[in-house]
């Protein structure tokens, strides 16, 4: 009843204490055992032809879960995975994830059937039980993890089975119907709820739906065999690939212990509203340091700012508790956070709506899923589907900013994330835009798609002087410009890393293209405050031997100084998944002094590309001994499906080889 | 290199009684004895919080002092190490106390919040903090917001996270807090203490109190890689030591190991006497070694049948070493290589091997398992055979004026051949006959011998053993796509390095490895047919693919632009900060040599076959390039490449940039191919 998806990133997160852990692992095995029934006769399946080249294989993945009268939840998992190489002996590896409140696993074992047909058996006193903290400072979620990869030897076939007992506070749960993403060959989930209960399934990204039967209270879909989901480079999230089923049940009227049942987003927002609004506070230190904050801001915007600043500002530190009673989803007290200067993002939230709050303004908290845009499904109401939390203010007609957008029925709403603390307010970060944000506004409460920055708005720009010597010898002079959320990457970088560290990353930058450059000088000017909607770079440097001098009297360089090896994610000529492409602008302007008795004999073709997902122009002229070349490229934020691939191919096919071309000067 | 050293004697009054061993980490078990038997103490107390008064210089500081551009400072670092035994339990007790100021949001948010490690062995207690403001108003750590989580539980062995978060901090404030570490069941025994830490210190002090005992072991400390700091004599039987002015590290690419370039400390006990000098005492060490080690190459039936047989016939010294030695290195297993077909099940239910027949017999062992029957092996020869320790260039730079044994970790085979010692290390599969793995070249080797040891420097292979050739016979078109076969050969340690990598992955991995490689400086490259050949040897390591490569050559209206050294084509410097904290090691040296034909398009002709120039850099490098035409309109470009140094000083940086910026910028000559029949 966890996302797999959740599971394994933390699991590789912790990679380094699987690696502690591996030894120990092995160590405790028992003798040479029988593996159970269901495991030998998933183990006999012979694997498909076109699935032996895949590291492993799902043979076998069925769940059996049984809720009671109470809404408690009984999860057995049976997964048996054919392990056909060696990259898929990493894979030989179970977890379940729990909460230390009451969950409880009540048996994890498994098996691995080597080639031979030697079993070894792990039981459960060999599970490992790793804190899921990670970068939180407390949380009371763990996993319990088998980790066989040193037994499962090519040719092995690793089978698990576990309990999980649990009492959620959600009558819902989603699962994923290919681990990992892995072919699969039998996925089976069977559901049984107290007779007159009613299950209301969803599903997702299904090529094809899966088979369901259902008999009396228990409820079963069965589906595989399932293709490998494939990597590639700017696919959309495996949220919106791998096939999924939601399945939200009903109690029988009268039956309420089971927790609280969700038929719409209002219920969602309802039941999540009161969890938040009854934490904002409007009075005491809140209202003390509203007021300070507030001295000297004038306007709306800058009263607005002078808040939004304060939450940034407050230091980003996730303690998680109580998580089955709501504590997942209740922000701590207003007045807590602010003495302590640290909260999570709904902490931060909260603050901020405090805040506001005392200052007489109005404000929402917003539900959404952070990272992954793709996440969220309007058509199944839950509040399992987020697990990051923005506010929404309630704004005059006067402010005007990317984040703003108008709602018939709450009115004029400007987003904004405190927990980002670069994003200005006005931006949205990159990875929340578009992304569905459900505004709890009680039983107003509405799901919709938070606005984006258009690509004219998230703009490199880019102005280079540079002077070429009669030895080849360059001096250059490079300034940006960066805004929007572009600006925003930019201030980022430079926020995350030290004076030394920054001008190394640039000095690489420029050593990339122009080989053996000395940085003579490096100016930033960061956003406005810290977070402006603008951030400069200038940066001067030389080079000895930028240009190649031939016979005394043809000079050979490549006009395109810095970032000309961008590197074509787009190179390979297959490609299965559609691409994802992120809004983007850039501009660029080159001015080259020429040395003296040089002209130009030969330039980069112009190049003028216009497809529906973007423009490219470049070109370069010379005259009165100089030269000058200027590009552009504007990407939009779109998917392109694979039939339009190729076209996407060779658009930036095109765009890498004019900016490797060489101009050639000559001396006459 | 010499490390900048001090050794420093902490003994207490009592005598040296007889030498022992020092340890590699762990108490050895002879002592843990005679601590449970003979020592009783009580445990030291954790005191009550004890904050140092605050300057006010320090509140109002908006710059650090030490490095520019810190995120954060600590104005202090302090470390009181204390050795004692309780309830028949040895202790290290280590109280910390960390004060830190600090000036950015970037050093909130990397200091701000605190995680410890406790274990079993290791218990965190007492932790205590508090953030001090800007105008002096003081925010304590409450005891609430420490937070203890066990993060790994298994197997008997629990690891736990005590995690706080320092209360409002705010760039501008102070933060400081202490808390005791309790190493149980050890002592500060071959502990190494950091001296440096990732941000820059004001001052860091260490004291120490040793255990207190009749049995004559007494604490020493060494500090490596700093100035020589004073010890001082403090109250209460402590001893104190402080470095001032401490940057934080900084990782740069090849650099040496870390305990060859960081300050820190080790401590250690020891019964030696204290007047040895540094011969005396690795003549001691030298004895002990063939004492320990010499039954564990004795010659019994089974070697000395298994010499004869493998030597039957065979009258050269240098051939019967080189048949023994082979053996030892491809017959027998190394149960510790990733290759090695044991579970670790079954690594651990096995017996050890207790004598070289064990190892014979089972056809597997350790490293050291396979070292002692190759001394074995030559003993039944007939050589003279002895261990030896050696230095590891990945771990330390070891000198002999620093007498612990602690910094000549590993053990390898010397055998006599005329007046000469050899060495040999057979665990190391992929060291051929004659070599050494590169961490074990130009180290010193102490011969184990019960009355005259010796140290010998082990030898530094030739720049041409460690060779990388390179091959390509290639045709361009007109439109710029180069095609064809490529080949590269990996001799020596470049060999070695690249078999470590790659003999334990799938073929489809390896495939991957080399797409990779080729793409990553070539994009847009096509590769068929991949393949690496003798991954297990013998012989070098041969990497072959068909290649398809458009846009390699740039094309104009009049002319084809071409880059001759395809290999080297995308590749950045090698070095490309301006400046260099430390100084600059290569592991090996090596030697590069390239061959590339390259069959221009139909009627193109090179204007010019000026070459790029060949350079040569005295006891550094040398740089040959040559390009000729062929008969049928075919390009011949040659390259060799000779790196023969191993350590230079940071200050010869720029200089030993230079050189590589010459290399890379004679890489990137371009010719210009016309068509004389057009434009």
């Amino acid at each position: 009843m966890q996302e797999t998806r959740l599971h394994m990133t933390l699991l590789l997160r912790r990679t380094g204490w699987l690696v502690l852990f591996c030894f120990c692992a092995s160590l405790g095995l028992g003798a040479a055992d029988k593996a159970p029934a269901w495991l030998e006769q998933a183990a006999a399946l012979e694997i498909r032809e076109e699935w032996k080249e895949e590291p492993a294989v799902v043979l076998l993945d069925h769940k059996f879960i049984t809720v009671d009268e109470r809404g408690k939840t009984t999860v057995r998992r049976r997964l048996a995975i054919s392990v056909l190489n060696r990259q898929g002996t990493r894979r030989a590896s179970e977890n379940v994830v729990y909460l230390t409140e009451g969950e409880k696993v009540q048996a994890m074992e498994a098996w691995v059937i080597r080639p031979g047909g030697e079993v070894r058996r792990y039981k459960e006193k060999e599970a490992l039980d790793l804190s899921l903290a990670d970068n939180d400072i407390y949380n009371e979620a763990r996993m319990k993890i088998v980790v066989a990869s040193d037994e499962a030897v090519p040719g092995s076939v690793f089978g698990c089975e576990w309990v999980l007992e649990q009492k959620t506070i959600f009558t819902q749960f989603s699962e994923y119907l290919q681990e990992r993403g892995m072919a699969t060959a039998d996925f089976n989930l069977r559901l049984m709820v107290p007779a007159g209960w009613r299950v209301e399934p969803t599903l997702f990204n299904m090529k094809q739906e899966p088979r369901f039967e259902s008999e009396g209270n228990i409820y079963r879909w069965s589906a595989g065999p399932l293709d490998p989901i494939p990597s590639e480079p700017s696919s959309p999230s495996i949220s919106a690939l791998v096939p999924r089923i939601a399945l939200s049940y009903f109690p029988a009227s009268g039956a309420s212990a089971a927790g609280p049942s969700f038929a719409s987003w209002n219920d969602v927002s309802s039941w999540l509203t009161r969890l938040n609004d009854s934490q904002v506070e409007d009075s005491g230190e809140v209202a003390q340091a509203s007021s300070r904050l507030l001295t000297g801001a004038g306007d709306e915007w800058s009263r607005l700012q002078a808040l939004a600043r304060h939450a940034q500002d407050v230091n980003y530190v996730s303690i998680q508790t109580g998580i089955r009673r709501g504590g997942g989803y209740r922000p701590r007290n207003a007045s807590e956070v602010l003495s302590k200067n640290y909260g999570d993002c709904k902490d931060k939230t909260n603050l901020l709506r405090s805040l506001l709050k005392s200052a007489g303004i109005e404000s929402y908290a917003v539900a959404i899923y952070a990272g992954d845009p793709d996440y969220v499904r309007e058509e199944w109401p839950s509040p399992q589907q987020f697990n990051h939390a923005v506010s929404a203010i309630r704004v005059s007609p006067g402010i005007e900013a990317p984040a703003v957008t108008e709602h018939a029925g709450l009115g004029r709403l400007l987003f904004f994330d405190p927990t980002d603390n670069v994003t200005p307010l006005g931006l949205l970060p990159e990875t929340l835009q578009g992304a569905p944000g459900l505004v709890l506004a009680g039983e107003k409460g509405v799901l919709m798609e938070l606005p984006t920055v258009p690509a004219e708005d998230n703009i490199l720009r880019r102005r280079i002087e540079a002077r070429l010597g009669l030895d080849g010898s360059l001096s250059a002079s490079v300034s940006e410009e960066s805004t929007g959320n572009v600006g925003v990457q930019e201030q980022k970088l430079f926020s995350r890393l030290s004076e030394p560290d920054y001008r190394e990353t640039i000095h690489d930058w420029i050593v990339d293209d122009v080989a053996g450059a000395q940085l003579d000088n490096l100016r930033t000017e960061p956003m406005q405050g810290g977070r402006g909607g603008r951030f400069k770079l200038q940066v001067d440097f030389t080079a000895s031997s930028y240009a190649q001098v031939m016979q005394s009297r043809i000079m050979l360089f490549q006009p395109i100084l810095v970032s000309r090896r961008d590197r074509n994610r787009f190179a390979s000529a297959d490609r299965k998944l559609p691409v994802q492409l992120e809004a983007q602008s850039f501009e660029e302007e080159t001015v080259f002094t020429l040395p003296p008795g040089f002209e130009a004999d030969e330039l980069p073709a112009s190049l003028q590309l216009s497809e529906s997902f973007g423009d490219y122009e470049s070109s370069c002229e010379s005259q009165a001994g100089e030269l000058r070349c200027r590009r552009s490229l504007t990407l939009k934020r779109m998917l392109i499906p694979v039939e339009n691939y190729d076209a996407l191919r060779l658009f930036f096919q095109q765009v890498q080889s004019v900016e490797q071309a060489p101009a050639v000067l000559i001396k006459h | 290199m010499l490390p900048s050293l001090l050794f420093l004697d902490l003994r207490p009054s009592h005598p040296a009684i007889s030498s022992c061993e020092e340890g590699s980490g762990a108490l050895p078990a002879r002592l843990l004895v005679l601590v449970h038997v003979l020592c009783l103490a009580l445990s030291p107390a954790v005191e009550a919080a004890d904050w140092k008064p605050v300057d006010p210089a320090d509140l109002r500081a908006e710059q650090p002092s030490v490095e520019a551009g810190a995120d954060a400072e600590a104005l202090f670092w302090e470390v009181r190490v204390q050795d004692e035994v309780s309830g028949q339990v040895p202790k290290s007790h280590l109280d910390h106390y960390l004060r830190l100021k600090i000036f950015t949001e970037r050093g909130v948010e990397q200091f701000g919040t605190v995680r410890l490690g406790q274990s079993k062995d290791i218990r965190i207690l007492a932790i205590r903090g508090r953030t001090i403001q800007p105008d002096g108003s003081v925010i304590e750590l409450d005891g609430d917001s420490v937070f203890e989580q066990d993060s790994a539980k298994g197997f008997g062995v629990t690891l736990t996270d005590k995690t706080f978060v320092m209360p409002a901090v705010k760039p501008g404030a102070i933060i400081e807090y202490q808390w005791r570490e309790t190493r149980l069941e050890q002592f500060a025994h071959g502990a190494e203490f950091d001296l440096q830490r990732e941000f820059p210190v004001r001052r860091v002090t260490y004291y120490l109190k040793p255990w207190s005992n009749d049995q004559g072991y007494d604490m020493r400390a060494l500090v490596f890689n700093a100035e020589q700091p004073p010890f001082q004599h403090e109250p209460g039987g402590w001893q104190s030591v402080s470095l001032e002015n401490v940057a934080a590290f900084r990782e740069e690419p090849h650099m040496p190991p870390g305990l060859a370039v960081r300050p820190w400390m080790l401590t250690y006990y020891t019964r030696d006497h204290q007047d040895l000098s540094p011969q005396e005492y690795w003549k001691r060490h030298a004895k002990r070694l063939w004492d320990v080690h010499k039954k564990r190459f004795k010659v019994n039936r089974a070697v000395r049948d298994k010499t004869a047989e493998l030597l039957e016939g065979v009258k050269s010294p240098q051939e019967k070493l080189r048949i023994l030695y082979d053996f030892c290195r491809r017959e027998i297993e190394n149960i510790h290589d990733d290759t090695a077909d044991l579970s670790q099940r079954e690594l651990e239910e096995r017996d050890a091997n207790k004598k070289p027949e064990d190892t014979l017999e089972e056809g597997r062992g350790t490293g050291y398992d396979i070292t002692m029957l190759f001394l074995a092996l030559g003993e039944a020869a007939g050589f003279e055979a002895r261990p030896a320790a050696v230095g590891n260039s990945a771990f330390f730079f070891f000198d002999p004026q620093v007498a612990v044994s602690y910094l000549l970790p590993n053990m390898t085979a010397a055998v006599q051949v005329g007046q000469e010692w050899r060495f040999f290390h057979p665990p190391a599969r992929y060291a051929p006959f004659g070599t050494l793995p590169w961490f074990h070249e130009g180290q010193l080797a102490l011969i184990a011998d019960p009355d005259e040891p010796a140290f010998v420097r082990t030898p530094v292979s030739s720049p041409q053993r460690s060779f990388t050739r390179r091959s390509a016979d290639l045709s361009l078109d007109e439109e710029g796509t180069l095609e064809g076969h490529i080949r590269i050969e990996f001799g020596g340690h470049q060999g070695a390095r690249r078999r470590e990598i790659h003999d334990a992955s799938e073929e489809s991995e390896r495939r991957d490895a080399l797409l990779e490689m080729l793409a990553g400086r070539l994009p847009g490259i096509e590769v068929s047919a991949p393949a690496m050949e003798r991954i297990g040897g013998p012989g070098s390591l041969v990497y072959t693919a068909r290649i398809r490569l458009p846009g390699f050559a740039q094309v104009t209206g009049k002319r084809l632009f071409l880059q001759p050294a395809f290999f080297q084509q995308g590749q950045n410097p090698r070095f490309t900060a301006a400046e260099r904290l430390h100084p600059i090691y290569f592991h090996h040296t090596w030697m590069d040599e390239d061959i590339v034909r390259i069959k221009l398009p139909e009627g193109y002709e090179a204007s010019s076959l000026e070459s790029p120039g060949s350079f040569r850099a005295p006891e550094v490098c040398e740089y040959m390039v040559s390009l000729a035409m062929e008969a049928d309109n075919t390009l011949v470009y040659k390259r060799r490449f000779i790196f023969k140094g191993l350590l230079f000083p940071a200050e010869s940086y720029s200089s030993l940039k230079d050189v590589f910026d010459m290399v890379h910028t004679r890489d990137s000559h371009t010719l210009i191919l016309r068509h004389p029949e057009r434009n």
